[in-house]
């Protein structure tokens, strides 16, 4: 076995990789953005029976599913973080968890003032698809809280922290198909016989989709960057006190 | 309409507030990694990621005990 110190040594001398800055994605989300509202807000037809409070649909799913993926991304950067226990794998598994729990956040906030007006009620319990999700915000928000206890630690606690986020990513099949295994008054406009809604409708909803994403992908770089920004003030600070 | 604004009040709002917040603590920690490496010599100051890698390897290893 290579002796860490040597270890340490021979990969002192490689270069320092960060996650990159790319300003043609952060225009892209900024141009985006406006886009998809004007097709979400305005060129896109009222609900015949919702009016326009459907509106709300199009960012809600878009972020939904920007959680999905971030949440995916935490599994894929948990497992080989396990296998490979290289710290930037950890530390874009974190960066997608806060993310992936922003968006879950927006969803059930969206959401609970869609079915304010569309149900009379903030929040249904017996409703499977409300329900799960907010368990996996449960199970994602518990992820960041044992990340930061294992911050510390940065052995046993980080592969701790690492399994739990590979494991955590079962919930979202569970979410994604509550409303066909349980009760749930939610909508379901994405079907396996296809999209229930017109064709503008639908392209309103690929352009929240595509401008949330974009806004994920912006914000999970951003963040990526903070987790190496802590990593390297740490080490930094070590090596004050050694000198 | 209202419940519409509502909503997607709540997103961008939320959205915006979040970029306030990576903003504020990415300027906090450069500003302090920026402070930490004027302090050091030049070649103590340059960490490499691989060289945290390898550390936190090797803790990881006597940790586990193998």
């Amino acid at each position: 076995m290579v002796e860490p110190s040597t270890a340490i040594r021979r990969t002192e001398r490689r270069g320092r990789r960060r996650p990159a800055r790319l300003p043609w994605l952060e225009v892209s989300a900024g141009l985006a953005v406006p886009v998809a509202l004007y097709l979400g807000l305005v060129w896109a037809p009222p609900e015949r029976v919702m009016g326009d409070v459907q509106r709300i649909m199009y960012f809600h799913v878009a972020s939904a599913m920007t959680a999905y993926l971030a949440f995916g991304l935490v599994a894929v950067a948990s497992a080989i973080y396990l296998l490979r226990r290289q710290a930037r794998w950890d530390r874009v598994a974190v960066a997608a968890a806060e993310v992936g729990v922003l968006f879950t956040t927006l969803t059930l906030l969206s959401g609970s003032i869609w079915a304010r007006s569309a149900w009379n009620a903030w929040w249904l319990w017996q409703d499977a698809r409300l329900t799960t999700t907010l368990l996996m915000w449960f199970l994602y928000a518990g992820y960041l809280l044992l990340r930061a206890a294992a911050r510390e630690g940065d052995g046993q606690g980080g592969r701790l922290a690492a399994l739990y986020g590979l494991l955590s990513v079962a919930i979202v099949p569970v979410v994604h198909f509550s409303v066909v295994w349980w009760y749930s008054n939610h909508p379901q406009v994405i079907t396996p016989q296809g999209i229930r809604m017109a064709p503008q409708m639908v392209v309103a909803l690929l352009a929240a989709s595509v401008a949330v994403l974009l806004v994920g992908v912006v914000l999970f770089l951003q963040r990526w960057r903070l987790e190496e920004l802590r990593d390297r003030l740490a080490e930094l600070e070590m090596r004050c006190e050694r000198t | 309409m209202g419940w519409v604004a509502l909503a997607y009040g709540v997103i961008w709002l939320g959205l915006a507030g979040y970029v306030v917040r990576l903003a504020l603590a990415t300027r906090r920690l450069e500003e302090e990694v920026g402070r930490l490496s004027s302090m050091l010599p030049e070649e103590e100051a340059t960490v490499s990621d691989a060289a945290r890698d390898a550390r936190r390897g090797a803790a990881s290893r006597q940790e586990g005990g193998d």
